[in-house]
C-alpha cells in the first residue's frame, strides 16, 4: 500500500515536470519565433534619419537608447564577457549599445555553418578571415552588405572604414560585407616600416650559446648541431631537451613557414609558383628525414598535442623552434624570470637557401585576421552599422583599447596613454586587466593596427629582439600571396582539399623515410596523386586569383 | 471490405488508451528521425549551404561514383573492416572469458567487488578517457615506461604516431574500458544458471574445465549468439568518440574510418552532398547486415531481433 | 561437505584466477587513480608535466580553482538538471510507448514496429537535425538536452521485453477490478520492473552526464552549457584549428595547467561513479532481461 502511494506521487511528479517541460519548450519557441517576423526595416524613421545623416560626422550620437546586439566571436578559445570589464560599461553607457558576447563550444566554421542552414544568425559576427563559412555567408546573402547600410545609415562608415579596406573586400556585385581587423597594406608597411611578421627561428639561448652559437642555416651545419645536442645536451640543465618543435605542424610550420625560411619565391615569370616542389625546400625536407633517421629528432612535433607543447615551452625544453614570436610573449619574459634567467627564446637564422638568401616572412596583410559582419537576421541593423563605424573610428578605437580617460588612461604631451599602474599589470596581472578594465587586446575584433599601435605600451627587450628581428626579414609586397588557395565546395575547392589534406599525410611519411630512394618514392607518388586529384585546375585558380588581386590593388 | 474497415475502426478506438500510448511515440519519430531523413536527397544534388536545398541542381549518381572512386573512401573502409575485425575475433570472447573465471571465484565479496570495479572504465567519458591513453602511449608515460623496464625496447617510441600500432590501441583502450560493463549480460546469463546442473555434473565426475564448458557455456550460448550476431553486423560502424580522439596526422591513414570519412568529408571540407551519398550507402548496406543477422538468428536459436 | 569440496579446491588455479581477477582491478582502476594523482599534483610540479604513480606534491589547489570557477560550477549544475530531468523524461515516455507495443493486441503494431525499426539505420544526418531543432525552437534552450532524448528504440525493445515476462494474471486481476491500461501501467507493470527501470536510467544517466555534443552543436549561451562540454573544450583541443589556435596563443587566452585539467576531470567523473552502485543490484536483472529477449 505504502509502494503504491509512492509510486503514485512519484508518477504525479513525473507527470508535472513533462507538461513543464512542454509549457517551457513551446514558450520558448514562441519567443524565438517572434524574432523574425519584427521586420529591421522601419519605414517610419528613415525619412528623419535621413534628413539629418551627415558624411561627416558619427551617426551613432543620434541614437544612444539602450538596444542588444549578440555578437557571435568565431574563437572558441574567447573567454571574455561584455558588461563586467570598466571598457565594456562605458562603451556600453555611452552608445547605449549592450554587447551580448557568443562563442561557439567546437569549431566556429561548422557552427556558423549550421547556423546559416537554419537560417537563424546573431546580430553581428566576427570569423576568421580564412574560413569557408565566410564566403558562404557572403554568397548566400546571410549578411547586409555594409556599403548599403552605411548609405542609408551611416555614411561617416566611408570615413572610418578606409578606402583601401573596403576595396580589398568589394566583391563582383560591388558590395562589401565585411570589416577586417589586423589588416595592413603594404603601402602602409612601407611608411612606418612596420609589419605583421610572425615567423621565426628560434633557438633556447643559453643552450644556443653553450654550444657556440653553431650554425643552423645550411644542412650540414643544422644536422651537426643536432649532433652535438643529442651526444652532448640530450639533457640540459636537469631537464630531457627535445630537438625541435615546427608550429602547426605541416600545413604551417613545415610547410609554409619553412618555405618563408628558405626564401622559396611565390612567384615566377609572372606565373604562381609551385612551392612545394622548390628544390632548396626538398633539400631541407631531406635533412629532417636525415635527421630522424640518425635519431637526431623524434616526430613529437608532428603529433604533440597543445599541451605537451605548452608543457615543453613553458620549461624551455625545446632547443629550437618554427614557431610565430607572438606567441611567444607571455612565455619568454616568465623564463627570463625564472631560475635560469637566460633559457628564454632569441631569433636567428634558421634554415637557409644554398644561396643563403635572408629569410622572406609573411608580413601580414589586407586580410587581416577576422572579419566582422552585420547579419541579417539582426532587427536592428541601423544600430549595428553605426555601433561598428564607431568601433571602427578613432575614438572607438580609443575608447576599446584604452578605456575611459582619467581611469584608465590620461593624456601626456598631447598623447593619450595608458596609465602607469596599467602598464604594471601587464607584467603582473593580465588577467585582471583584460576581466577588469577591458583594454588593450582584450576587444580585438575591430582593432586596428594603425590606429592602436601609437598607444601600445612599450615591450620587453625579450620580445623585442624577436619582432625585430622578424620585421628586419618581412617580405612586404608577399602579403599578396597569402590565401590564393581556393575555398569552399566547388570542384577546384575540393581538388585542392584533398590535396592539402593528403599532405598533411605524406609529409610525416617523408621525414620518417628509411632512406633516400623511399623518400622520392613517396614524393613522386605523392605529385602523381596530386595531379589525378586534380591540381592543374588549382594552380590555374591560384593564378587568376593573383591576377585579380594584383588588379584590385593596382586600382 | 467496408465492413471490415469500420470494425477495424471501432477496435481502434476501442483501445484508444493503448494506442495514445504508442502514437506519441510515433509522432516523436516522424518529427525528430523522419523529417531530417528528407535531407537524404541532397546525395542526389549538388547542394551548396549558401542557397536553400530545394534549388540545388540534381545530379543523380554523381556523387556515389566519385566514392566509389575515391582511394581515401576505400581507405576507409579498409580501416573500419580492420578494426571492426579485431574487435570481433579477438574482442568478442574476451567479456566471455572474464564471466567464465569471474563465477569461478568462490568468495562471494571478492566477486562482487571485482564485478564493480570492472566497471568502472565505462562511466569514464570517452573525452577523458582517449586523453588518459594518449598520455600513457607518449613520451614519459606508462607503456614507455614498462617496456623499457621490461627491456622490450631501448628508446622511446612515440606509439601513437605510428600507424601501425593504431588498430592495436583501439583495441586495447576498448578492452580496458568495456570489458567489465559487456561481462554483465554474460555474468547475468551465467547467474541464471540451475546450480543443481553442476551439481549432478559434479556427482558425475566432471572437471572445472569440463564442467565450464559443458555447463555453463552451453547454457549461455544463445546470449553469445546473439550478441555475436549484432557484432557482425555492426561491423560498418566504428567508435566515432574512441577514434576522434585519439587520431593524429600521423595516424591518420590507419585511424580514419567510415564514420570519421564521412565527418571529414562533410562539416569539415563542407561536401555536404558528397558525404551524405556515402552516408545513404552505407546506410542501406547497414540494412542488408541487419536482415542477414535477424535471418541467421531466426535460423539458429528462433529468436529474431525484430 | 560442501565445506571440504572448497578447500580442497584451492590448488594452482584459485590461486592464479584470483590474481588475475586482482590484476583487472588494477588495470581498471589505474586510469581512475591516474586522474586522480594528477588532479592531486601541485600545480607547479604538474607544469613540468604528468605523473604515473603518485603526486610529486601533494596540493589541492586546483580543486579549489575548479570550485571557484563560476562557470565550471555553472556547468555541473546544468549537467544534474540535465541527467535528472532528461533521464526521467527518457524513462517514463519510453516505458508507456513500451508498455503500449508490448501489447500483441495493438492494432497497427507491425506497421509501428516497422516504423521504428528504419529509424535505427537511417539518419538524416547533423545538418538537416540541426534545422529541425532550430525549428522547434529548441536551438540555445535547455529542453535541447531533454526532448530529442526522450525516446530510444533499443530501450523500448528491453522495456517491452520484461514487460512480456511480467505474468499476464496479474495485469487479469487488476482489470477485473476496473483499471484502465494506464491504471494497470502504473499500478501494476511499472512497480513490478524496478530491475528495468533502473537498468534504462543508468543507460540514459550515463548518457547525459557524458555527452558534450548537443552542447557543442546547439548551446552558445554561457548558463546553459554542460560541464561536459565546458570540459571538452578545456581537453579536446584537437578539434581546434591551427589558426585558432595561433591566435589563442597570441591573444592572452592561456590553457588551463595540467592539474587543472585533471580535477576538473575528477569532478566531471566522481558523481557517475558513486551514483551507479545504487543501482547496480537492479543492473544485472534488467540488463539480461534486456538482452536475452531483445
Amino acid at each position: 500500500m505504502k509502494r503504491y502511494s509512492l509510486k503514485k506521487s512519484l508518477t504525479a511528479v513525473l507527470a508535472i515536470m513533462l507538461s513543464l517541460s512542454l509549457a517551457a519548450c513551446s514558450s520558448n519557441s514562441g519567443n524565438n519565433e517572434s524574432a523574425p517576423t519584427a521586420q529591421p526595416t522601419d519605414s517610419a524613421t528613415e525619412p528623419q534619419n535621413e534628413a539629418t545623416l551627415n558624411p561627416e560626422e558619427a551617426a551613432w550620437k543620434l541614437d544612444t537608447s539602450p538596444v542588444d546586439l549578440t555578437w557571435f566571436v568565431g574563437a572558441n578559445w574567447y573567454a571574455h564577457t561584455w558588461g563586467d570589464s570598466l571598457t565594456s560599461k562605458y562603451i556600453t553607457e555611452k552608445t547605449g549599445v549592450n554587447v551580448k558576447l557568443e562563442v561557439p563550444s567546437g569549431e566556429a566554421n561548422e557552427h556558423i555553418t549550421l547556423m546559416m542552414t537554419s537560417g537563424q544568425l546573431p546580430d553581428l559576427i566576427s570569423m576568421g578571415s580564412w574560413e569557408t563559412a565566410v564566403k558562404k555567408l557572403w554568397e548566400g546573402d546571410h549578411v547586409y552588405a555594409l556599403n548599403e547600410l552605411a548609405d542609408q545609415y551611416d555614411p561617416y562608415f566611408y570615413k572610418v572604414a578606409g578606402d583601401g579596406t573596403l576595396k580589398w573586400y568589394r566583391q563582383e556585385n560591388g558590395n562589401t560585407y565585411g570589416v577586417p581587423n589586423d589588416s595592413y597594406s603594404p603601402n602602409l608597411m612601407h611608411e612606418t616600416g612596420m609589419t605583421a611578421a610572425n615567423q621565426t627561428f628560434l633557438v633556447r639561448k643559453d643552450l644556443y650559446e653553450e654550444m657556440g652559437s653553431p650554425d643552423l642555416s645550411t644542412p650540414e651545419g643544422f644536422l651537426s648541431a643536432l649532433q652535438l645536442l643529442k651526444d652532448q645536451y640530450s639533457e640540459y640543465k636537469g631537464q630531457p631537451i627535445s630537438p625541435f618543435f615546427a608550429q602547426g605542424n605541416v600545413p604551417y610550420g613545415m610547410t609554409e613557414y619553412l618555405q618563408n625560411l628558405l626564401a622559396v619565391p611565390h612567384e615566377k615569370d609572372g606565373k604562381v609558383y609551385d612551392r612545394v616542389t622548390d628544390p632548396e625546400y626538398v633539400t631541407w625536407l631531406k635533412t629532417f628525414r636525415t635527421a630522424y633517421e640518425r635519431g637526431l629528432i623524434n616526430v613529437d612535433f608532428l603529433v604533440d598535442s597543445d599541451t605537451q607543447v605548452e608543457e615543453k615551452t613553458n620549461n624551455a625544453r625545446y632547443f629550437m623552434m618554427v614557431r610565430e614570436w607572438s606567441g611567444m610573449t607571455a612565455v619568454n619574459p616568465m623564463l627570463a624570470a625564472s631560475a635560469n634567467p637566460d633559457s628564454y627564446y632569441i631569433a636567428v637564422d634558421g634554415p637557409q637557401n644554398s644561396s643563403g638568401d635572408s629569410a622572406k616572412l609573411f608580413p601580414g596583410n589586407m586580410d587581416g585576421w577576422m572579419v566582422t559582419m552585420i547579419s541579417k537576421s539582426t532587427k536592428n541593423p541601423e544600430r549595428a552599422i553605426r555601433f561598428l563605424t564607431y568601433l571602427a573610428s578613432e575614438e572607438g578605437q580609443r575608447d576599446l583599447f584604452l578605456g575611459k580617460e582619467g581611469e584608465t588612461w590620461e593624456t601626456v604631451d598631447g598623447k593619450p596613454q595608458l596609465k602607469a599602474d596599467m602598464v604594471s599589470l601587464i607584467d603582473s596581472d593580465i588577467e585582471k586587466l583584460e576581466k577588469e578594465y577591458g583594454v588593450l587586446d582584450t576587444y580585438w575584433m575591430m582593432r586596428n593596427p594603425v590606429i592602436v599601435n601609437q598607444w601600445r605600451p612599450e615591450k620587453a627587450p625579450v620580445i623585442k629582439q624577436m619582432e625585430d628581428f622578424a620585421n628586419a626579414q618581412a617580405d612586404i609586397d608577399s602579403g599578396i600571396y597569402k590565401g590564393l588557395d581556393p575555398l569552399g565546395d566547388s570542384e577546384v575547392a575540393v581538388a585542392w582539399s584533398r590535396i592539402s589534406q593528403n599532405w598533411e599525410e605524406v609529409m610525416p611519411e617523408l621525414i620518417t623515410a628509411k632512406d633516400e630512394a623511399a623518400f622520392d618514392k613517396i614524393f613522386a607518388s605523392f605529385l602523381e596523386r596530386r595531379d589525378s586529384y586534380g591540381f592543374q585546375q588549382v594552380v590555374e585558380y591560384r593564378q587568376a586569383e593573383l591576377d585579380a588581386r594584383k588588379a584590385k590593388m593596382a586600382d | 471490405m467496408f465492413q471490415l474497415r469500420t470494425q477495424q475502426m471501432k477496435a481502434f478506438f476501442k483501445q484508444w488508451q493503448l494506442q495514445s500510448m504508442v502514437i506519441p511515440g510515433i509522432v516523436w519519430m516522424l518529427i525528430f528521425c523522419y523529417l531530417p531523413m528528407f535531407w537524404l536527397i541532397i546525395a542526389f544534388m549538388d547542394y551548396s549551404i549558401a542557397k536553400p536545398m530545394l534549388e540545388s541542381p540534381f545530379v543523380g549518381l554523381k556523387h556515389f561514383q566519385d566514392f566509389v572512386t575515391d582511394d581515401r573512401f576505400w581507405r576507409s573502409i579498409r580501416n573500419t573492416l580492420g578494426m571492426s575485425s579485431i574487435k570481433l575475433v579477438l574482442g568478442f570472447p574476451i567479456p566471455i572469458i572474464f564471466a567464465l573465471l569471474l563465477n569461478e571465484i568462490r568468495s562471494l565479496r571478492f566477486k562482487r567487488t571485482v564485478q564493480t570495479i570492472s566497471y568502472l572504465p565505462h562511466f569514464i567519458a570517452w573525452t577523458i578517457f582517449g586523453g588518459i591513453a594518449l598520455n600513457w602511449l607518449g613520451e614519459g608515460g606508462v607503456v614507455n615506461q614498462l617496456m623499457m623496464a621490461l627491456g622490450v625496447q631501448d628508446r622511446e617510441i612515440l606509439f601513437n604516431s605510428d600507424p601501425k600500432y593504431f588498430w592495436w590501441i583501439t583495441f586495447f583502450t576498448d578492452t580496458l574500458k568495456e570489458t567489465g560493463w559487456s561481462a554483465i549480460i554474460y555474468i547475468a546469463a551465467i547467474s541464471g544458471i540451475d546450480p543443481g546442473l553442476y551439481e549432478a555434473a559434479e556427482l558425475d565426475g566432471a572437471g572445472r574445465w569440463q564442467r565450464m564448458w559443458h555447463i555453463t557455456v552451453q547454457s549461455i550460448r544463445p546470449t553469445i549468439a546473439i550478441l555475436f550476431i549484432l557484432a557482425v553486423s555492426g561491423i560498418l560502424g566504428s567508435n566515432f568518440e574512441q577514434i576522434f580522439m585519439l587520431k593524429n596526422n600521423m595516424n591518420m591513414k590507419m585511424a580514419e574510418s567510415l564514420d570519421l570519412y564521412i565527418y571529414n568529408m562533410g562539416l569539415v571540407s563542407g561536401r555536404h552532398s558528397f558525404s551524405t551519398a556515402v552516408l545513404f550507402a552505407r546506410s542501406i548496406v547497414a540494412l542488408g547486415l541487419l536482415f542477414i543477422a535477424n535471418h541467421t538468428s531466426k535460423k539458429l536459436t528462433g529468436d529474431s531481433i525484430y | 561437505m560442501g565445506r571440504r569440496s572448497t578447500l580442497k579446491r584451492i590448488g594452482v588455479f584459485e590461486v592464479c584466477n584470483t590474481l588475475l581477477m586482482l590484476a583487472v582491478c588494477f588495470l581498471t582502476l589505474y586510469p581512475m587513480w591516474f586522474v586522480l594523482i594528477n588532479s592531486l599534483n601541485a600545480p607547479e610540479q604538474a607544469m613540468l608535466g604528468t605523473v604515473n604513480w603518485f603526486p610529486k606534491q601533494l596540493s589541492l589547489d586546483s580543486y579549489s580553482v575548479v570550485f571557484n570557477d563560476k562557470t565550471m560550477m555553472n556547468g555541473f549544475v546544468v549537467t544534474i538538471l540535465r541527467t535528472v530531468i532528461g533521464s526521467a523524461a527518457h524513462v517514463l515516455f519510453t516505458a508507456i510507448v513500451a508498455y503500449g507495443m508490448s501489447k500483441t493486441t495493438l492494432i497497427g503494431r507491425k506497421l509501428y514496429m516497422k516504423i521504428a525499426l528504419v529509424t535505427m539505420l537511417f539518419s538524416g544526418g547533423l545538418i538537416p537535425t540541426f534545422i529541425l531543432m532550430t525549428k522547434l525552437g529548441l536551438y540555445d534552450n535547455f529542453w535541447v538536452f531533454v526532448i530529442p532524448g526522450m525516446y530510444s528504440f533499443f530501450n523500448m525493445v528491453i522495456f517491452m521485453s520484461f514487460f512480456r515476462t511480467i505474468p499476464d494474471s496479474l495485469e487479469e486481476s487488476a482489470k477485473v477490478d476496473g483499471a484502465s491500461d494506464y491504471g494497470v501501467l502504473f499500478r501494476i507493470v511499472l512497480p513490478n520492473s524496478m530491475a528495468v527501470i533502473a537498468t534504462i536510467t543508468l543507460f540514459s544517466a550515463v548518457y547525459h552526464w557524458n555527452d558534450y555534443y548537443q552542447g557543442v552543436i546547439y548551446i552558445r549561451s554561457q548558463e546553459i552549457l554542460p560541464l561536459q562540454t565546458i570540459l571538452y573544450k578545456i581537453i579536446a583541443e584537437n578539434s581546434m584549428s591551427f589558426m585558432q589556435q595561433q591566435a589563442m596563443a597570441q591573444f592572452g587566452a592561456r590553457l588551463p595547467g595540467n592539474s587543472i585539467k585533471f580535477a576538473s576531470m575528477m569532478v566531471a567523473t566522481l558523481p557517475i561513479l558513486l551514483f551507479y552502485p545504487f543501482i547496480q543490484r537492479y543492473l544485472v536483472k534488467g540488463v539480461m532481461i534486456g538482452a536475452i529477449k531483445g
